[in-house]
């Protein structure tokens, strides 16, 4: 199949797994399975689910660093860099590494650790651009550098400063602002903002807004936080036990969510001005390494019909760019979650 | 009504630097507030206001600098700590560091068992352990003899509401108790503290940045910004109706689970924090939208607006009740 024209990164049935021995016992854990994503030019694309759903391996396969015991199964993974379509796997470690900050760049979930705690901001600053940028043009780039940081909002002297100097809220900023320094076309975020209080949260969600406008990159977020894809994301796709159970643009998957779990991911949110009582979904999310029969979901289902326990349900489209992987949608009656 | 527990004046300083520039932090700043039996009290504000000091120092973890802290008509003192006796309890917000990695977690049940001497033998022991696991909707069989490792976040942290609970305990200090949890899995805690408000009589100290569930659950909150207490009433007069502009910026910035309701103007971010612990006047002038020449050199005082405390030189009399945005 032909990629749609503006199509930026494309999945295609890919699985990855741990793969681990266990005194000859293989354990097999499906992270990541059977997924397809076509994520656009210019979006931000979010990917919604519990902990342990198999997010943060996505990413990684994403990003191309799969390392063992993560193995990529079946599936590819595919860029397109300069109009050509270019399969990651078949990459040298030399291309990926070369690729990484200017093509595609990763902020990590909690930034404490990212940024090298015994020389200067600005010395890290150095050393990405030395490792990415040839001789003559490193100067420019540092000056960029520092426009960009008072673009965004930062205080100036920050590159004087040393990591532990900084509140957590702004070394995850000082991340932001460093992933995106050399014009990425993809940018992938890992829970960036779940270690932050509310006003700092609403702060980098700021800037990446910011950043997504100027550069007219593609953004893929990782949170559960359904109240950070409200905000940010044009389209989300929610995972469920290493699968997209469902996807749609963040109006369709607010308003009209149809897969059971999508349902109970949205009305478990307290709202302002309503005290009604509210449930967490049932249950607690299935090993990966053991996987229910069927639809992985159908044992904290309300509506789980014996078809369910037998075969995984494929894809239903009941509106343009909405997908749902769920029985009760497949023959057209849509349950709703009161 | 008797007052569970009070605090009064309670003021904490910290000493930062070294001992040539040496700089002093008021982390909490003449907090007082009280608790009533069977009620769910919330403290708030973002990372860095001095809520969860208060929090250690109720506990006994922290000496104060000044200040005093009542529970139950008794005067907490050096020797007897309000948590040495069995009334109060904590949680805490990490509940895998809650519980030793290589210990199985109903050895920490027995041992409080056995601290309190609760139970004679070891059948007792276990029935009353069986009966606080099932107040969080888990069983002893399900438990017993378990790793932390084989729980998930939601759960573990249900359990650890449940060791809490053994001693029956009158008053629960929960520091961030759900801030780790999955969105997906808050509700089943938040929902346990209101079960136990309503049926055991329990009161909650609840310390939060997340004002959604705080709404949802308690019945008074106090924000906090930098050491002070800056509103402080009933939750529905507070958080529906905000009247300092700080408690305001907290209540637009949470992300609402609706895209129509996205945020349109930008934030003004917190400077370095020490700053602002040093600000003189109200310290939240350097942030303020309303601000004025009076904020940055007054400390202003507690008003009451209709049985509100605000901490805001906008409410002082004379100045009319709702100043516009």
């Amino acid at each position: 199949m032909e990629p749609k024209p503006e199509t930026i990164l494309r999945t295609d049935q890919l699985k990855a797994f741990y793969v681990l021995d266990m005194h000859g016992a293989q354990k097999v854990i499906k992270a990541v399975n059977e997924v397809n994503l076509e994520i656009q030019e210019n979006e931000i694309y979010g990917i919604a689910g519990e902990s342990g759903c198999g997010k943060s391996t996505l990413l990684k396969a994403l990003f191309g660093a799969i390392e063992p015991p993560l193995r990529l199964v079946g599936g590819k993974v595919c860029y397109r860099i300069n109009w050509e379509e270019v399969e990651v796997t078949s990459l040298s470690a030399e291309e990926k590494r070369r690729l990484r900050l200017e093509y595609i760049s990763y902020i990590p979930q909690g930034s404490m650790s990212v940024l090298n705690p015994v020389i200067k901001i600005k010395e890290s600053y150095q050393d990405f651009i030395a490792s990415h940028v040839p001789e003559p043009q490193r100067k420019k780039v540092f000056e960029q550098a520092q426009q960009q940081i008072l673009e965004l909002g930062l205080p100036r002297n920050i590159l004087n400063a040393y990591p532990h100097q900084l509140s957590g809220g702004m070394r995850q900023r000082v991340t932001i602002a460093l992933s995106a320094l050399l014009k990425p076309r993809i940018m992938i975020g890992d829970e960036p903002t779940t270690a932050l209080d509310v006003v700092m949260q609403r702060g980098v969600i700021q800037m990446l807004k910011e950043i997504q406008k100027k550069l007219k990159n593609t953004i893929i977020l990782v949170t559960h936080d359904m109240g950070v894809h409200a905000n940010i994301a044009n389209r989300i796709g929610i995972m469920y036990a290493g699968r997209i159970v469902e996807e749609g643009t963040t109006m369709q998957i607010f308003e009209e969510p149809l897969h059971p779990y999508t349902q109970f991911l949205i009305h478990s949110l307290p709202k302002f001005g309503d005290k009604m009582m509210r449930e967490s979904v049932p249950g607690s999310p299935p090993s990966l390494a053991d996987l229910p029969s069927g639809c992985p979901f159908h044992p904290r289902c309300p509506y789980t019909r014996s078809i369910c326990r037998e075969s995984m349900p494929g894809f239903s489209y009941p509106a343009e760019k909405h997908r749902v992987a769920c029985w009760l949608i497949g023959e057209g009656k849509h349950g709703k979650a009161s | 009504m008797e007052k569970l527990l009070e605090v009064k004046d309670l003021t904490k300083q910290y000493a930062l630097g070294s001992l040539i520039a040496r700089i002093l932090i008021t982390a909490v700043d003449h907090v007082s507030f009280f608790m009533n039996p069977a009620e769910i009290f919330t403290l708030a504000g973002e990372s860095g206001c001095g809520k969860t000091t208060t929090a250690k120092i109720v506990l006994g973890f922290e000496e104060a600098s000044s200040g005093t802290i009542v529970h139950n008509g008794k005067v907490q003192t050096r020797k007897e700590k309000v948590w040495a006796t069995e009334g109060v309890q904590a949680i805490f917000q990490d509940p895998f560091s809650t519980f030793n990695p290589l210990r199985t977690v109903d050895s920490y049940f027995f041992e409080t068992v056995q601290n309190y001497r609760l139970a004679e033998g070891k059948q007792a022991a276990i029935d009353l352990i069986d009966r606080k696991l099932r107040l969080v909707g888990l069983t002893y069989p399900e438990f017993a003899g378990k790793y932390p490792n084989e729980f998930s976040g939601g759960q573990l942290q249900r359990i650890s509401i449940a060791r809490a609970l053994i001693t029956d305990p009158k008053l629960i200090i929960a520091d961030e108790p759900v801030s780790m949890v999955d969105a997906s899995l808050r509700m089943s805690i938040v929902n346990l503290f209101k079960k136990l408000r309503d049926e055991l009589g329990v009161s909650v100290l609840y310390i939060t940045h997340d004002l959604a569930t705080a709404y949802y659950v308690s019945d008074r909150i106090a924000i906090m910004f930098r050491g002070n207490i800056v509103e402080m009433g009933s939750v529905e007069q507070v958080l529906m109706n905000p009247r300092h502009p700080y408690t305001r910026l907290l209540r637009d910035s949470i992300p609402e689970a609706d895209p129509r309701k996205t945020w349109t103007d930008t934030v003004m971010l917190a400077e370095l924090e020490q700053e602002e612990y040093l600000r003189q006047g109200c310290k939240f002038a350097g942030r303020c939208a309303l601000v004025s020449e009076r904020c940055k050199k007054e400390v202003p005082k507690d008003i009451f607006v209709e049985d509100v405390l605000v901490k805001c030189h906008l409410y002082e009399e004379g100045k009319g009740n709702s100043p516009s945005r």
